[in-house]
Formats: structure tokens, C-alpha cells, sequence
């Protein structure tokens, strides 16, 4: 006599994800169906509650890199900014003309602001904080390759 | 936008991530992950700031924060101008007022409050872990050690959502500067501005004795305004001398 399969509740998606996970823990998958089928649980069982989890999870494990990334980065960034330290900031005339004519007008005022009223060695610190800004903008986007080294 | 929109917007958050515990609540791996970078350093003149470029976010927390719940509370807060504002203004600069005062007229401040609290102490995780005891500083102060967050912050979140109805009160220089009551707390504080009652228990701060570790019995003309309490009821004060603020905080419930 065959079974009647059942819809997996919650509680199953969420231990056989677990299971899953502690199996095979740098398993990565391009999308929540992928990653049940995977573990041997067919994706048009699942309810969206379940479906949910799934990304929870996913989203859940993510967070637990960046973790790990985060740290290499602050490293990273470290060397750049005692380099950055030492270094004259770029010229902050020139930087003002730049954000203007970018229209990024708002920054620029910030930025007047500040060499008018309160500082110029925050300004320069202000400077440099869009330099490390530029290369965290790059950098992020091989963040992934990052958390292999 | 408003508070209520900031709150929302943390608790997406919250969820997204399946975040079901303290500390799960990983502020620097939130904020990577959000395309955001937390960067030390030393600032001059403001405690926290924010820069934005392309989407992608640095925030620069100043090294002089010796408290880690509140370098916490500063990314969160800062996190919160990246999730709510960063369409609006490229860049924020937040000094120390905009953390400690709860009242402030900005409103892009107040809403990164709101979002900060929500995003380190979920309103959903932080009444579980509400004891139904008497309030105090003592188990404020452990629920900062579980949340990692600030004795301020914890203890504005504790009147908010705690299980016993009391009231915050913060005084600086002698006089009322702020305060936040639960929804059910049964009076009327004095207003802002008026002077700290000399035999309160801020009051015997002020005068430089150090605070009781237990809440005393205080007359409740020291800090309401008469008429609609209970007779029955006895005020009770906790207090804490904040003195690298230049702040008492005090704790105020009825029993």
C-alpha cells in the first residue's frame, strides 16, 4: 500500500535545511528551489511560509560571511587608511569642483560647510573617507571571491 | 515618513535575516551586508557619520566611543539614515545630541533612533526577555549586557515595551531635560525644565552622594504633577549617575 505524502510543515523544512546545511555547510545555491531540491525536498510541496524559511535561511547564512568578510575587510582597509593618514588629502578646492560639477551639490555644501565653520583636518579626513568609500565600492562586489581566500 | 515607518522598516529587517535571538543581531555584518562599510576612526567633533556613493554607504564611528553598546547604537543609528534617508542627503553628520536627546526637533534624526532601537532590540525579542519583576537599573542593566546596547537606550526601550508601567526621566545641570513614560503609566511628570527636587533620589545625587543600588520610597510631589493618582499607590525611584554625561537617569514606578 502506498503512503500518501504529505505537505512538509515548517518544522520539517526547517530540520531538513538544518541537516542539509550541517552536511554540506559551503554549499551555496542560485535560488530557494535549487537549494531544496538539493536536499531532497521538492519545491512545489513547500508552502510560502515554508518558502519563506528557506530564505530566512539562505539570507541567515549570508550574514554569518559577512561576518567573517567584514573582519578582512577592516584589515584590509586598515593599510589604506594609515597610508591615507600620512598622505596630504587631495586637493580640497579641487575636490569641491568635482563634487560640484557632478552636481552633487548637498555633498558640496557639507563639505563648505565644513571648511568655512568647524575644520579643516575633518574635511580632510572627509576627503579620505570617499577615497576608502570608492574602494569599498569595488571591493564589494568580489566580496564573495573575498570570503574564499 | 514617521517613527512607525523607520520601526517597520528594521523589523523587515529583522525578519529577512531570521534573526530570532540577541545576538544574532551582528551590526556590522547587517550593515556589509546592506552595502555599507563601518569604518573606526577618529572624528572630530561628532561621534558618528555617514557618506553614500552609488548606493553603497561608509560609516566612520569615532574610536573616542568607549562604550560598545553605544558605537552599537551609532552604526545603527547611522545604518537607519542609509535604509531612510539616503535618496535625501548624501552625507550625515550626527553629533552626540543627536543620540542622547530623544526629543530633538529633527525628524531624519528621531527616525534613525526609532530604526536603530528596533533593528538592536526587536520589539518582539526584547518582551521576551522582559522580566516581570519590579523595574530597575539592575535588570535594565542586564538587559544591555544580553542586547549589547547602551544603559540609555535599554532603558528608554524598557519603558516602551517592559511589562511594568514606569517612567524615564533624565536630568542635566539640576534639571528635567527629558522623559518617556509607558503607554500606562497612571500621571503627569512635571515639565521639562523644571529643577530636580532636592530630596529626591537625583536630588542626593546632585548634592554628590552616590545613588542607592535599590529603588527608595519617594514622595510623589517630588516628580508629578498632583491630581489624578492613586492614594493607595507608593512612588518608588531607581537612579544612575551618568557622570561622563553629566546625566541622572531616573526610574520611576508605582507599588
Amino acid at each position: 500500500m502506498s503512503k500518501k505524502r504529505k505537505k512538509l510543515t515548517n518544522k520539517d523544512i526547517y530540520n531538513n535545511i538544518i541537516d542539509a546545511l550541517v552536511e554540506n555547510e559551503s554549499a551555496e545555491f542560485s535560488s530557494p528551489e535549487e537549494h531544496l531540491n538539493a536536499i531532497g525536498i521538492d519545491p512545489e510541496k513547500v508552502t510560502i511560509s515554508g518558502m519563506n524559511i528557506v530564505n530566512q535561511w539562505k539570507n541567515k547564512i549570508r550574514l554569518e560571511r559577512r561576518k567573517i568578510q567584514y573582519q578582512k575587510i577592516r584589515a584590509k582597509f586598515k593599510g589604506l587608511w594609515s597610508t591615507l593618514a600620512v598622505t596630504p588629502a587631495k586637493d580640497l578646492k579641487g575636490t569641491l569642483v568635482e563634487l560640484l560639477s557632478n552636481n552633487d551639490a548637498e555633498l558640496a555644501k557639507v563639505y563648505w560647510h565644513k571648511l568655512e565653520d568647524v575644520n579643516s583636518t575633518d574635511l580632510e579626513t572627509m576627503v579620505k573617507e570617499q577615497e576608502v568609500l570608492d574602494s569599498f565600492i569595488d571591493l564589494f562586489a568580489e566580496l564573495d571571491d573575498l570570503s574564499e581566500e | 515618513m514617521s517613527s512607525v515607518y523607520s520601526k517597520r522598516t528594521a523589523q523587515e529587517i529583522i525578519k529577512y535575516y531570521g534573526i530570532t535571538k540577541p545576538d544574532e543581531i551582528e551590526i556590522e555584518a547587517i550593515a556589509l551586508d546592506r552595502k555599507v562599510f563601518v569604518n573606526d576612526i577618529f572624528i572630530k567633533g561628532s561621534v558618528a557619520r555617514l557618506q553614500v556613493k552609488r548606493q553603497h554607504g561608509i560609516i566612520s564611528v569615532n574610536t573616542n566611543i568607549k562604550e560598545p553598546g553605544k558605537r552599537r547604537f551609532a552604526i545603527a543609528h547611522e545604518l537607519g539614515h542609509f535604509e531612510l534617508h539616503k535618496e535625501k542627503s548624501k552625507s550625515n553628520i550626527c553629533s552626540d545630541k543627536d543620540f542622547l536627546n530623544w526629543y530633538r526637533e529633527k525628524i531624519d534624526e528621531n527616525e534613525a533612533n526609532a530604526f536603530a532601537a528596533e533593528l538592536l532590540m526587536p520589539e518582539s525579542i526584547f518582551r521576551e526577555y522582559c522580566p516581570r519583576d519590579l523595574p530597575s537599573f539592575t535588570l535594565i542593566g542586564n538587559l544591555a549586557e544580553i542586547f549589547k546596547t547602551s544603559l540609555t537606550a535599554t532603558a528608554f526601550r524598557y519603558v516602551e515595551l517592559g511589562h511594568f508601567p514606569c517612567a524615564l526621566i533624565a536630568s542635566v545641570d539640576g534639571r528635567i531635560k527629558w522623559m518617556s513614560c509607558s503607554s500606562d503609566f497612571p500621571s503627569r511628570i512635571l515639565q521639562i525644565d523644571t529643577p530636580v527636587h532636592k530630596l529626591s533620589v537625583a536630588g542626593s545625587c546632585l548634592l554628590g552622594e552616590s545613588a542607592p543600588s535599590l529603588p527608595e520610597l519617594v514622595e510623589k510631589s517630588y516628580w508629578l504633577e498632583s491630581g489624578n493618582e492613586n492614594e493607595d499607590l507608593k512612588l518608588h525611584e531607581h537612579a544612575v549617575n551618568l557622570t561622563t554625561y553629566n546625566t541622572i537617569l531616573s526610574l520611576l514606578f508605582f507599588n
